[in-house]
Formats: structure tokens, C-alpha cells, sequence
């Protein structure tokens, strides 16, 4: 079964199948013109101009916004004189032509641009005086002050108005002919632009949030080429704040492109199929694979129709700009629909003025939206085994689906059709899920969209602007096509340094240590303190360190132990108490190696009284465990909760005794014998005894490691009574002794050699892999030499040698 | 029939420096050479390559132990902006099971930014795109401020 969760008609939604605008709204790219000059506020974005007029089509009209001006009268006739400072666009743009400029619908005025700097040669302010018997100029008091304008192209423009001449507050225009310039991805040349692909790089890199590395560039390459051949061109201003994914994906169909993904890069894509030539391809279609029953997991077919509503005959109003050479452009819509259908409507509205100055182009896309509107039929969703198309199928892929569906006792039917995979999923279990988007054919295998958009060119008829007096222009400018000045304001306004305007935070020192951070075994380029600095700083300093918490309860302590490292010994009187008078206290002991417990004894308590508990010798080699509890009536035997305290492993008081003896068995090459020492004389105090580890019989020394085999704590380990050796390979010479008995004096210990005479220990030659070999046993106390009186398993470990 | 079809997953985590950890999941508790370079075994799973033409925004998720390796990796990664590649191959069973055979065949490649790391105290959810949000103005891409053009005209 697939894996989308999603229903296909989302799919369809998403493909711009069947989607109505919303919202029909005044078209995009028309310019009011007529209006009061507009001046910028701190925070709008800085627009974007992006054209480039090629053979008669391209270009946008510009109002410009003003970022300072200044105003001055003639004290005798009140001629006012007008200058502003205008943003044309980020970025640089080549000088604009003198025909190109205008006040409202007028050609007027003195113009001079300049890019990364100001234009023109005067300064802000507002210098004009009452004249007497003239009405005084109502003119703007906050003049501005100017800016760096960092790479911005600028506009100046300055005119002078009669006494009583209300136009000059009205908003000025430019037609851009030529745009941003950047380099453009087909010839790699530096200049204005009318390629899609070149401003939805652009806008990428200016984003800063996508590597170059997470870019397509072969097929952004391919779709340029695409939108070139077949004449789709962006001219527009880019104004209005938006998140880019959501404007390249609503702008790009509007260029028969689609943005999509190609092994997590980022590409557009022509939405049709395409020759090497890059024009569409109107001849037959050649499925890059087909789909049998052999392929489709059983249960996996869903097919989603398109409805009705969306499938009626439209017509399609494209709204696009007619631009003439020597005038303001005017909208224009051409309605495009089926030859005889919809001839009175339904109608929708797709607005492509905002970057569309050809008709051709508006058509294409008209026609694009109809064929699509009125030949796609439905959406299937499939999942398949894998087979040979598993490395090769991608998205915008033509397969093929062929399917006999046998649901009738008499005849059967055939689903078969081509798709374009809209989506893929492929599971790294094998499966393949699809979601794919009917793809109509003619009888030829010719893609009927194809076919329809290849051949959409729209009529060539020029519409009348509808202005026939050019009077308000200044004689001979309309034709006039040599560029305006560019001026960069040789005497600036002094501005402040940009430093009052930011605060950058100081560096902080997260780590001292400046050596490099090694990652994988690579060094991590920069510094440890900006590294860390960027992946949450340095580590705390200390421990946790966390009040008490009153209401938790510890388990009350055991005193009264007396052996050596705090442990309990035969003899011993053990204490504790419950955290809560009337408490009950049970004593239990538990075998040192794990396993369960025993109860020794139960004290219920009376008031604050203690419990206490003599240690026997029965208790040797277990601990000893305690739970306390305090009175709980709601409980059934009338206690709560216990809390449980434990000692170490219990000894035997050596103390006690005058012998000591050892007594078990000895694993050796030849097999595993019984052996007891004689008894030892330990009444003289502070005496102890031990079995030594492993010694290499060559040099006659205790070993701590050795390649052939493992090795015991060398120690001495007073009172072991245990050690074992595993050999770790096989190998004839060799060696080894293990296991002798001393007995000493614990200010003078040492570690009786198991390589000559030894009694509980034995030598061996050679090792053989995996065998293990030991002296394995307990010691026994005893007052009078003969009767034993005590039995201890002995210590284990290093630091149980005192 | 019988399919003897399997794949696995490598992953390689990079910067325009150095990579620092290449990563396979299918030979357990062995190094592996392909591709020209030593890939070790680390556990990691991609339930789908998905491919959509359809809205933006399609991600690839990982899962991956929460290693003392990977907590580091994807770390730094997501700090330092670095890149991940995941590549998926597959190959003939019944040829080798001990090692990448020469003819293996890639069926899906992402590379992505790490652009988040969620999860457990123990599993590691890494997610692989780009920095470029679904939501929220990024064009056009630079403001009006006071330092490019001063304090404006007031009209």
C-alpha cells in the first residue's frame, strides 16, 4: 500500500488542476499615473527591477519612490523649482534613455542617475519663501537627509513649476528598458535580464539560505533555455515582501515551469515535454516505462476523476502589458478558450501583468491552462515493485499504466493511459509508491497540452493607447533615446556613520582552550570559541548540586560494623533506626554474589527505640539488609512503604582466631584435584593470608598482563582465596604458575611464587585458547587448630589489599 | 519468482572543507569500502526518498541512535550549516553480502543541509533540506534603513 497519506485530489490541487483564482482583482502591472509623489518609509522593502527590452517586447513602467527633496522659489515670480531623490532599484541598472522619464504622462523635468551613491547635485531642504501677492507653496517640511544608498541605482530628478502650478507634488515614472543586471545563466555575460531562471537565482543567492551546492545548475540551464526558446519572459518590478518558495511556486507556471527537487536540489522544470532544441515536442511521446499487473502491488490502485466543475468548457482572460516604444504601456487581456466553447462565459481570470509583455507568451499560458482544463481527466496513485526503472524514474517522467480489469463474466476492460509522475516515494524497503497526473495523447502518442501550447501564438493586433496629445512633453523628447546623465553627487549631504545605526554584540570568550575541534578525525574549520559558540557553548563547570529535598526519605544508616573497610564481621552488633518512632525494623541477609534474601529478624519498636542485630558466623560472605518502616494504618499490616539499607559483604573477624587454614580445589592442565592446606598460626595479630596470582616461571616474577593469558590483580590482596586465569591463545611455550599460599605479617606482605615447591598452586607449560585454569576455594578459622570455627570465601579484589 | 534485490543506505556528512563521518547501514559492525573511501557502520533509517512536484517544501527524514558520534555530528552540523548526502544503492543478493559489489546501482541521492534535529534521549530524528523557510518574507531581500537612506522625506 502506499505510503502518501494525503488524498490524490490534494495532488491535483497542488498540480493547478481545477484551481480558481480565488479572487479577481485589478490587474497587477497597471501603473496609476496621475497621482501625488510617494516617498519611502523606513522598513518597506527596496524593489527589484527586472527587465531587459528585446525586439519591441520588455520593460516596466517604474514610480519611483523619494527618499529626500528639495524646494526653492524665486522671490520674484514664485517659479518653484522641484528636486527629489528617488530609489529606482537594488542593484545596478544601465543609464535610463531620456524618452523614458516622465512627470505623470509627461516628459519633463532634468534626470540624473547614479548607482551605490546619490544622484544629482543639490540638497535636501525646504528653502521657499511667502512672495507677495502669490499664494505660498504648501511644500513638505521633512526633507529628508540622504544615506549611503549601498548598491541602489538612483534617480534625480529636478523641475521647475510656474506660480499657482499644482502639479508639482504628482508622482514621477521611469520605463526600464534595461534592468538589474546580473550574469546571465545562458551566455554568462553580465547585463539586464528577462529570464526567469536569472532572477530566481538571483533571489536565491540574495537570500543567503541556500548553498550554491543545493542548486540544480544543468537544470536551471535547461529551464532558461526552455523559457527563452519559446519566448516566456519576466519583465516586472518585485516589490511586494513574500517568502520565495511560495513565489516561485505561484509565479513559475506563468513560465510553464515548476519548481520541484532533483536528489535534494533545488530545479525548475519545464511542464511540458521538450526537444533538445528545448521547444515543445509535438511529436510522439515514448513512455520511459510501463506498468503491468506484473508491477503493481495488489490493492495499491486509487484513481481520483476530476469533477465536473472543474472540467466545464472556460474561458481563460489573461491579463498581460502591451509596451510601446514611445509610450506608457497600457493592460491588455486576451480571452483564450476552445474554438466555439465558452463563448459566453464561465470566465477566469489568470494575471500575468506583472511580468508578461508579450501576447504570445500570454497566450501559450492561456492555452496551457484550457488544454490542461479541458483534456485531463483524472489522477492515479499506485505503488510498484521495484524492477529497472528503480534508478531511473524521476519526477516529470511519462510512464505508462495498463491494466485489464476483469469485472465482467463476458468481456473485460483495459485502464490504459500515460501519466507524468507528480510524486515519488521510493521506500527503502523496495516498493515504489506513485502519484501521477493523467497525461492526454492523441492517436499519434502526441501530447494533446503539448500540441495546443507549441501552437498558441496570439493575433499581433496593437491596441491604441488611447492618448493622441503628447503636448505636456518637452518638444523633441519622445524621441529622444540618448540616456539621461549619470551624475554621482560630487558634494554629498554628510551623513552619520553607519556604526550609529547598528549594535554589533561583542565577542564572548565561551571557551580559553584554542585548540582545534576535531570531528571524525578532520579538523572543524575556525575556532573552538566560534564553534562553540554556534552549538551551545561550553560545557557547566561542577557537579549537580541540589538542595534536599525534605519530603524525600533516605533509608537510615547502619552503624556498628567493625572489619576493615567498613564492612560487618562475626561479632558485630548492628543499628539502625526508622526515620519515625513506632517503626518496625526487619533484618534480613542476601548472598554477596546476588540471589535471594533471607529474614533474620523483626523488631516493631516502641517510641524512638533502635533496632539492633548480632552478626553469627552463618552470616560470612552475605550482606546484611534492613527495611525500615514507619506506622501506616491505611496500610493492611499497619506499616508503610519499606526503606531498605545494606552493609558490605560480611568477613570473617580474623581477630577471633590463632589459625587459619585453605581448602579447595586446584583446575590445572591435568584435571581438577582437592587440596587443604596445614593450619596456619595467626594468633600473633595483624596477620594475614593470601593466594598469589599468575607468575611467569622464566624470570620467576608476578605478572600483571601477559599476551597468553589473563591475568589476576598482582596484589597481595590479603585474604583472597580465588584466582582464576583464561588463556587468550594457543601457543606451546610458555611458562606460568598460579595460586601459591602465603601468610604474613601484614606489614611485610608479599606473594608466595607458585613456580617451585609450591602447595596450593601449581605451574603449567603453554597455553591453549579459551582454557581456563584456577585455585579456587575459602579459608577456614579455627581457635584450637583442629575445629573449625569459621568459613570465609575471601576477598577478590585489588583494592581489598589493605 | 524470487527477488534477490537489496539496498543500502550510505551517509556522508560534509562542509566545504572536510567530510567528516561516512556512514553505511547495512554491513553491521564493519567497515566497507566504496566509492573510493572507507565508510563505517552506523545505524540509521529513511522510511522514503519522496520526489513531489507538487507544493514545495519536501524533506528527508533520518533516524539515527543517538550516538555519542551522532549527537556530535548533527550537532555541528545544524551549527555550522553543514551538509548530508544520503545515497541509497542497490544490488544483487545471491553476488556478495560481505561487501559492496562493483556493479551496484544507485536508486535515490539527497544532499541537504541539516536544517533540524529532534528526538529522544536515545534516537536522533535529522531532517534534510534547505534553509529556505516555507513560511515567512524572505524577498526581495534587502529593507529601507536609516544607514542607506537616512532619515526619508515626509510628504
Amino acid at each position: 500500500m502506499s505510503t502518501f497519506n494525503e488524498p490524490l485530489s490534494i495532488i491535483r490541487a497542488q498540480d493547478n488542476l481545477g484551481v480558481v483564482p480565488l479572487q479577481d482583482d485589478a490587474a497587477k502591472g497597471a501603473t496609476s499615473l496621475d497621482v501625488e509623489q510617494s516617498a519611502i518609509v523606513l522598513g518597506e522593502p527596496i524593489p527589484i527591477v527586472f527587465c531587459r527590452r528585446i525586439d519591441g517586447i520588455g520593460g516596466v513602467l517604474v514610480s519611483p519612490q523619494a527618499t529626500e527633496a528639495g524646494y526653492s522659489n524665486d522671490p520674484s515670480t514664485n517659479e518653484l523649482t522641484v528636486n527629489l531623490e528617488l530609489v529606482l532599484s537594488e542593484g545596478e541598472l544601465p543609464l535610463l534613455q531620456i524618452r523614458d522619464v516622465f512627470q505623470r504622462a509627461c516628459r519633463v523635468g532634468t534626470w540624473a542617475q547614479a548607482y551605490d551613491a546619490r544622484a544629482g547635485n543639490w540638497n535636501p531642504g525646504n528653502t521657499t519663501t511667502i512672495v507677495s501677492g502669490t499664494t505660498p507653496w504648501n511644500c513638505p517640511v521633512y526633507c529628508g537627509t540622504s544615506g549611503s544608498y549601498e548598491n541602489i541605482t538612483t534617480l534625480s530628478y529636478t523641475n521647475t513649476h510656474a506660480d499657482e502650478d499644482d502639479t508639482w507634488s504628482k508622482q514621477v515614472h521611469a520605463f526600464v528598458r534595461q534592468g538589474l543586471q546580473l550574469t546571465r545563466i545562458i551566455d554568462n555575460t553580465y547585463g539586464p535580464s528577462n529570464n526567469f531562471i536569472d532572477l530566481a537565482l538571483y533571489l536565491l543567492d540574495a537570500t543567503n539560505r541556500v548553498p550554491s551546492s543545493l542548486i540544480d545548475s544543468a537544470a536551471m540551464l535547461t529551464a532558461a533555455q526552455f523559457t527563452e526558446e519559446n519566448g516566456l519572459y519576466f519583465n516586472g518590478v518585485l516589490r511586494q515582501s513574500q517568502n520565495l518558495e511560495d513565489w516561485l511556486f505561484e509565479t513559475s507556471i506563468g513560465f510553464l515551469l515548476r519548481p520541484s527537487e532533483r536528489n535534494g536540489k533545488k530545479i525548475l522544470k519545464p511542464r511540458l515535454p521538450i526537444n533538445q532544441d528545448y521547444t515543445i515536442k509535438t511529436t510522439a511521446i515514448t513512455p520511459v516505462f510501463g506498468f503491468t499487473e506484473e508491477h503493481i502491488i495488489p490493492g495499491s490502485f486509487e484513481i481520483d476523476y476530476v469533477p465536473l466543475s472543474d472540467r466545464i468548457p472556460t474561458c481563460f482572460v489573461v491579463l498581460w502589458r502591451q509596451q510601446p516604444d514611445d509610450d506608457i504601456g497600457i493592460i491588455r487581456n486576451t480571452e483564450v478558450r476552445f474554438n466555439g466553447e465558452a463563448l459566453f462565459g464561465p470566465y477566469e481570470q489568470q494575471d500575468l501583468s506583472a511580468f508578461c509583455t508579450s501576447e504570445d507568451h500570454a497566450v501559450k499560458v492561456g492555452a496551457y491552462y484550457a488544454a490542461r482544463r479541458k483534456y485531463i481527466t483524472h489522477s492515479l496513485r499506485i505503488s510498484v515493485l521495484p524492477d529497472a526503472f528503480n534508478s531511473t524514474l524521476e519526477i516529470g517522467d511519462i510512464v505508462r499504466v495498463q491494466l485489464r480489469r476483469e469485472t465482467d463474466s463476458s468481456e473485460y476492460a483495459l485502464h490504459d493511459y500515460f501519466y507524468e509522475v507528480d510524486r515519488i516515494n521510493k521506500n527503502t524497503g523496495g516498493s515504489i509508491d506513485l502519484d501521477l497526473t493523467h497525461f492526454p495523447i492523441d492517436e499519434q502518442n502526441r501530447s494533446l497540452v503539448a500540441l495546443q501550447v507549441a501552437q498558441a501564438v496570439g493575433v499581433g493586433y496593437t491596441m491604441p493607447t488611447g492618448r493622441t496629445n503628447f503636448d505636456c512633453d518637452i518638444s523633441g523628447r519622445r524621441t529622444n533615446s540618448n540616456p539621461i546623465t549619470e551624475l554621482v553627487d560630487p558634494n554629498p549631504p554628510a551623513i552619520p556613520s553607519p556604526d550609529n545605526f547598528e549594535y554589533n554584540l561583542p565577542a564572548v570568550t565561551v571557551v580559553s582552550d584554542t585548540s582545534a575541534v576535531q570531528v571524525g578525525g578532520q579538523t572543524v574549520p575556525s575556532t573552538r570559541n566560534e564553534i562553540f559558540a554556534r552549538t551551545g557553548g561550553a560545557l557547566p563547570l561542577g557537579g549537580v548540586n541540589n538542595p534536599d529535598d525534605d519530603i524525600t526519605e533516605e533509608a537510615p544508616e547502619i552503624t556498628g560494623q567493625t572489619g576493615d573497610f567498613d564492612r560487618p564481621v562475626n561479632g558485630d552488633t548492628l543499628e539502625t533506626a526508622p526515620n519515625c518512632p513506632n517503626g518496625r525494623a526487619t533484618w534480613y541477609k542476601r548472598p554477596k554474589d546476588g540471589g535471594d534474601r533471607t529474614q533474620l529478624q523483626q523488631d516493631d519498636l516502641t517510641g524512638n527505640n533502635t533496632s539492633t542485630y548480632t552478626v553469627t558466623t552463618s552470616d560470612i560472605d552475605n550482606i546484611i539488609e534492613v527495611d525500615t518502616q514507619c506506622p501506616d494504618p491505611s496500610s493492611p499490616d499497619g506499616y508503610g512503604t519499606p526503606l531498605t539499607q545494606t552493609t558490605g559483604p560480611v568477613e570473617a573477624n580474623y581477630n577471633f582466631y590463632n589459625y587459619v587454614r585453605w581448602t579447595g580445589t586446584k583446575t590445572t592442565p591435568s584435571g581438577t584435584t582437592a587440596y587443604t592446606s596445614a593450619w596456619l598460626n595467626i594468633s600473633a595479630g595483624n596477620m594475614a593470608a593470601t593466594i598469589s596470582g599468575v607468575w611467569g616461571c622464566v624470570g620467576n616474577v608476578p605478572l600483571a598482563v601477559n599476551e597468553g593469558t589473563t591475568c589476576p590483580a598482582v596484589g597481595p590482596v590479603n585474604w583472597r582465596a580465588s584466582v582464576y586465569t583464561t588463556n587468550k591463545n594457543t601457543n606451546p611455550t610458555g611458562l606460568y604458575g598460579i595460586g601459591d599460599l602465603s601468610y604474613y605479617d601484614k606489614l611485610a606482605a608479599f606473594n608466595s611464587s607458585p613456580c617451585s615447591s609450591p602447595t596450593t598452586g601449581f605451574g603449567w607449560s603453554g597455553t591453549v585458547t579459551g582454557r581456563t585454569l584456577s585455585v579456587a576455594g575459602k579459608w577456614e578459622f579455627s581457635v584450637n587448630g583442629s575445629t573449625v570455627a569459621a568459613e570465609w570465601e575471601g576477598r577478590t579484589d585489588q583494592s581489598e589489599g589493605e | 519468482m524470487k527477488t534477490n534485490r537489496s539496498q543500502a543506505l550510505y551517509m556522508r556528512i560534509f562542509d566545504s572543507t572536510n567530510t567528516y563521518h561516512r556512514w553505511q547501514s547495512f554491513y553491521v559492525n564493519q567497515s566497507v569500502t566504496w566509492d573510493g573511501a572507507s565508510w563505517s557502520y552506523h545505524p540509521f533509517v529513511i522510511n522514503a526518498f519522496t520526489g513531489s512536484a507538487g507544493a514545495p517544501g519536501s524533506n528527508l527524514s533520518i533516524e539515527i541512535p543517538a550516538t555519542k558520534q551522532a549527537v556530535e555530528a548533527f550537532n555541528y552540523g545544524l551549527g555550522l550549516n553543514w551538509l548530508c548526502e544520503v545515497k541509497l544503492y542497490e544490488f544483487d543478493a545471491k553476488l556478495t553480502q560481505a561487501a559492496p559489489p562493483a556493479g551496484q546501482t544507485l536508486i535515490a541521492s539527497v544532499i541537504g543541509e541539516i536544517i533540524a534535529v529532534s528526538g529522544s534521549f536515545t534516537l536522533l530524528e535529522v531532517t534534510l533540506g534547505s534553509g529556505l523557510a516555507p513560511i515567512g518574507a524572505q524577498v526581495p531581500p534587502r529593507n529601507y534603513t536609516t544607514a542607506l537612506v537616512g532619515t526619508p522625506l515626509k510628504i
